[in-house]
This record gives structure tokens, sequence and C-alpha cells, in this order.
């Protein structure tokens, strides 16, 4: 019924089957595949709804149409509470789903750069071996961008700390406090300059 | 109110009012990449502290390990991060406040986290932002500089209350 009513309404009634597909991809990238939320266990397994929703939505008003989805007014709409969305998706911990949102979202608009930014500080949060390099990639291109998040200037500064490269973390601190000079932990990063420079 | 050991460390909890409206806690020697050997298979990841972890990580990790038990996204806001010193070691020092998306409960928090040859020792209070932290504050801002200033080393500043 659910999947009628976004036909009539002017929705792209197969976005519910694409819902469950961003949901199986974030739960492949899940080192632990073990752990299913509660709240699921008593449902169908999320391929089977995937292909049902799917199969429903064949057929009806709009299925497939690009212009019913509405993806730029959701992001629009989105913008004001997603900073805190993917910090609340930082804290997490659960790095391979944290990758693929941030991807997927990256797919659909490669040129935002707060996406972009979170998923350096997927692979920054993460610390396996080979991590920082990728960390490092993404927030020196970040950093040159007019629009990056001030905090890049500050994750940069913590990768290049964390291989012992002392100047060039404390050139970024200094771009960090330049960029944001009342920032909460202000006084932590002068202190890091200090010990670094 | 209790004692127990987390990660290897050895933790003290105590309240004034009950724990769920303030809290003073000692965490003595979170140990580097450290996991609870009693946690069941299928949990999702938990936050892990690194030895090599700066003092704006342990923030980090703070806010990610604060925000998991209540079940509900928390906004953090962390103010003042700094340096300190505590007990003769080069410490970090912070104060947030937090707030549960959906329900709007809100609460204080008040830390310092030195990091001692690889292990992690924290002292933090936490109360309802109404009232019950600021209740308790000046004493227990006094009972944290009385242990800060001990020169026996961090297991003895909070080990032994």
């Amino acid at each position: 019924m659910g999947v009628e009513l976004c036909s009539q309404v002017g929705y792209d009634p197969e976005e519910a089957a694409n819902v469950w597909a961003h949901l199986i991809a974030e739960r492949e990238a899940r080192e632990n595949k073990g752990f299913r939320d509660l709240i699921f266990a008593t449902h169908p397994v999320e391929e089977e709804r995937e292909e049902k929703l799917r199969g429903l939505a064949k057929g009806l008003a709009g299925c497939g149409d690009p212009a019913r989805r509405g993806r730029d007014r959701y992001m629009r709409v989105l913008r004001r509470e997603r900073s805190s969305f993917f910090a609340d998706e930082l804290k997490l911990r659960d790095y391979g789903p944290s990758i693929a949102l941030f991807e997927h979202m990256l797919k659909h608009d490669q040129d935002d750069l707060e996406v972009a930014f979170n998923l350096a500080e997927v692979y920054r949060l993460r610390a396996r071996e080979g991590d920082d390099a990728k960390a490092l990639e993404q927030f020196e291109r970040l950093a040159e961008m007019p629009g990056a998040p001030p905090e890049t200037w500050r994750s940069l500064g913590l990768v290049h700390r964390a291989r012992g490269q002392g100047d060039e973390a404390a050139r970024a601190f200094a771009r960090y406090l330049e960029a944001k000079p009342a920032a909460d932990d202000a006084a932590m990063i002068r202190s890091y300059i200090g010990g670094t420079s | 109110v209790s004692t127990f050991s987390l990660y290897g460390a050895h933790v003290v909890v105590w309240t004034m009012d009950g724990p769920a409206l303030n809290k003073l806690c000692f965490v003595a020697g979170l140990e580097d990449n450290s996991l609870d050997p009693r946690r069941p298979p299928g949990e999702p990841p938990e936050p892990r502290f690194r030895a090599e972890h700066e003092p704006t990580e342990v923030m980090e990790l703070f806010e990610a390990a604060y925000s998991r038990p209540t079940g509900t996204p928390v906004i953090f806001k962390t103010a003042n991060l700094r340096p300190a010193k505590f007990a003769g070691s080069t410490a970090s020092a912070s104060t947030s406040t937090s707030s549960t998306r959906w329900t709007k409960s809100s609460a204080r928090a008040s830390r310092r986290a030195p990091i001692h040859k690889g292990k992690l020792y924290l002292v933090f209070y936490h109360g309802a932002r109404i009232h019950y932290f600021g209740k308790n504050l000046p004493e227990v801002e006094s009972i944290i500089g009385r242990r800060a200033s001990r020169s026996g080393g961090l297991s003895e500043a909070l080990q032994r209350p």
C-alpha cells in the first residue's frame, strides 16, 4: 500500500526498494556481519524486502523516473541538520558502513566538501595501516578548496603529527586557528604547535 | 557507589544524588586497543582507546563512548579543550554539554584526561544540567584539584578515593 501511495502522490515508487539496497550495501560493508539490529530481527531479511518492493513498484506510475525523486530538494532540507547526523555517524565507529555511506553520497555529488571531509575523518579515526595516507590525500585536497570545513586543517595537522611530520602539522594547525581563532579546542591546538614546530 | 574493572582500568564511581543525576568517575589505566572480553559476538563495534591518541582524539573517543549507552543520538558540545597537569602528568581538560536529540534531556561534564605510559587515566564529573551538575561542582572541583596536585602518580591519585 505504501508503494502505491508513493506512486499516487508523485514519488518514484522504486525508491522504497532503493532504500533497502543502500541498507544492504552498508550491512555488507560491516566487518561484523553477524550483527543484526534487534528491531529487524523478527522481520523478513533485507534482500526479501528489496525484491518484494521492487516487484511491487514495477508498472506503477513514475517507476524509475528521476524527476520524481526530489533528491535536490530533500538534500536542501537536510542540509540544516546533516552536520549533526554526520557527527553521529562518526561516533558509531562502524567504519565500513560509514565509508559505504559517504562514498555513495559522493557518487551523487563529488563536490560535496562536507561529505568528502567526513569520509576522510572515517579513515583518520579508523587508523589502520594505510588509512593515514588515504586521509592525508583527502585532507590535503580539501584544504586548498574554498568552502571546506575549517576542521579539515585540524585533522590534517593530526594526521601529520601522527606520522611524525611536525613542521607540516604545525603549519596545518596554524591554518586551523587562522580560520577558527575562537575554536573550542584552540588552547590545545596551540599547545600542539608549541610541541611540533 | 561502585568499583569495577573496564578494559583493564580500575573504575570508581561516586555520586551524591544517584548516578543518573550526578556522578564523579575515576578511570585508572585504560589499556591500549582493548576490548571487553565479555562482549558477546555480534555486537556493534566499540570505540577503542589507542596509546598514540592525542588529547583531541581522546575527546572524540569520550564523546563517542558517552553517546552509545543512551540508545538515542547525543548532541555533544565540548568547550575549552586545553592542556593541563594531573598528578605530575601532562593531561587535557575540558567541559562539555550534551543533550539527547529526541528527549532533550541534557547534562554537563567536566573532565581531566592524562595519558601515561600508553594508558589513559580519566576523571570526569557528569550531571544533569538543571540543578544537579552545579549543585556539587565546587566540591567536585576541589576534589579533582586535590588529586591533580598529588605527587604519588596517577594510579595513586585515581585508585584510592
